[in-house]
């Protein structure tokens, strides 16, 4: 999940500096160029010291300004995650019964946003070993990635679903919904506590809308697994944009769509309106 | 010309959609429409001078650029471009030569969205769609009579014979 916050601060401060050093350098370098004179025998001055004609400085100042702006994009804009965590924060107090989250640690119930991406240039872990992206895809195939999480815990995860044309293979509840584009009522999971049976993993990643390698692999990190799961879909001008999915280690936490009907709404309608505005 | 802003339960309306489902379904979950996909009001306008009824679904959420999904000679619907959502409904009461007479307003504009559901249901499976439809005909069909009967009770509706 892209919830470092120092890393992007440092990304979107290094991107403004070379967008602002190297978009000036061109425009100088520009009109330099085109007029003979002191300004010319300078530029041209400059660019021998860096063992390069003119052309050629201005060519890496062009690549400067494109860096500096793939650095700001790959940012993001930080307004959206100040909008949109406490937002999460906010859902979560409302979506699970209270005497649970009282008693539990915060992430054992939580709210996470996941985005629709129609490309990612990279995945990591590998899903096969051939092939970053899984059998028969690619990084064009469509993908749900976390994108923020409530509370202050569990942030740094590598999850990553599916989210395909075919849709009937999207993964994981946050496929599901995406497919769907509908609420999620309340999907009460197998309790994986206790070292579970082959048949039980199957059951899981069948509720799940998993395969049953991603089960296998989180058991093996000894992670523990959700016991209920529920979501609901964020559109952006009637668009799917991304998904909400509620998930507890409790298998009767999550309360039911009627008593969260008003938060789930007011989370819609803020999310679209953050996403619209910052994202 | 009248207009009524009219409220509805949205959470009862929600219900009312769950039937309106034609893919399979597990039972060991429920899929429903978001309250994205359920009006929070109607806004009834009414001109008595063209017999005409417009009923605007009131959401939450931004606006969405819109389509119109039927057109014919007595009733246009505009649903969302990409959502599919019901946002207008309209009846244009003036009577056009070789027409039937509009009897029944309310009739006319429920029939329209079965219609609607209908075309939907066999031509391009939408459940999220569908189910967007089944609320918007139980919410003119609870909530936007009263308007309606009330208005079209004052007009010359109320002096022409039901075709229907």
């Amino acid at each position: 999940m892209r919830n470092n916050h120092k890393a992007r601060n440092l990304a979107r401060g290094a991107g403004t500096l070379l967008v602002t050093v190297f978009g000036i350098a061109l425009t100088w370098l520009g009109t330099a160029s085109k007029v003979d004179g002191v300004l010319k025998n300078a530029a041209t001055f400059l660019a021998n010291l860096f063992g390069t004609d003119l052309g050629g400085l201005l060519f890496l100042s062009a690549l400067g300004v494109g860096l500096g702006e793939l650095l700001r994009v790959w940012a993001g804009d930080p307004k959206f995650y100040q909008f949109a965590e406490p937002l999460l924060d906010s859902l979560r107090r409302y979506a699970f019964a209270a005497n649970y989250l009282a008693q539990d640690p915060e992430h054992h119930h939580r709210a996470t946003l996941f985005r629709y991406r129609r490309f990612k240039w990279w995945v990591w872990p590998w899903r096969k070993w051939c092939n970053p992206w899984g059998a028969g895809r690619g990084p064009f195939s469509g993908w749900l990635e976390p994108v923020a999480r409530s509370g202050h815990a569990t942030k740094k995860t590598r999850i990553l679903f599916l989210a395909p044309d075919d849709a009937d293979h999207a993964e994981g509840i946050a496929g599901h919904i995406w497919r769907c584009k509908r609420e999620l009522s309340a999907i009460v999971l197998p309790n994986m506590n206790s070292p579970p049976t082959d048949a039980q993993i199957a059951e899981y990643a069948e509720q799940s809308w998993v395969d049953v390698s991603l089960i296998k692999r989180y058991l093996s990190k000894q992670s523990s697994l959700p016991g209920s799961m529920a979501g609901f879909p964020i559109f952006k001008s009637g668009q799917i944009w991304g998904v909400v999915v509620l998930d507890s280690r409790r298998q009767d936490a999550i309360k039911s769509p009627e008593e969260n009907f008003v938060a789930i709404k007011i989370t819609q309608t803020l999310m679209e309106r953050t996403v619209a505005v910052h994202s | 010309m009248k207009t009524e802003w009219i409220g509805v339960d949205p959470r009862g309306l929600r219900t009312q959609a769950l039937e309106c489902d034609p893919g399979p379904r597990r039972t060991t979950t429920r899929e429903l429409p978001s309250p994205y996909d359920v009006p929070e009001g109607l806004k009834v306008t009414i001109d008595e001078d063209t017999h005409s009824v417009e009923i605007q679904f009131i959401y939450a959420g931004e606006s969405e650029p819109l389509v119109t999904a039927v057109s014919d000679r007595e009733v246009q619907i505009q649903i969302g471009r990409h959502s599919r959502r019901i946002h207008y409904l309209r009846l244009d009461g003036e009577r056009i030569p070789g027409s039937r007479p509009i009897g029944d307003p309310l009739k006319a504009l429920i029939e329209a969205i079965d219609k609607l559901i209908e075309t939907t249901v066999y031509s391009s499976p939408d459940a999220r769609a569908c189910a967007n439809y089944v609320i918007a005909r139980a919410a003119v069909q609870e909530n936007a009579h009263k308007a309606i009967s009330s208005a079209t009770a004052r007009s010359s509706y109320g002096h022409r014979s039901s075709a229907v």
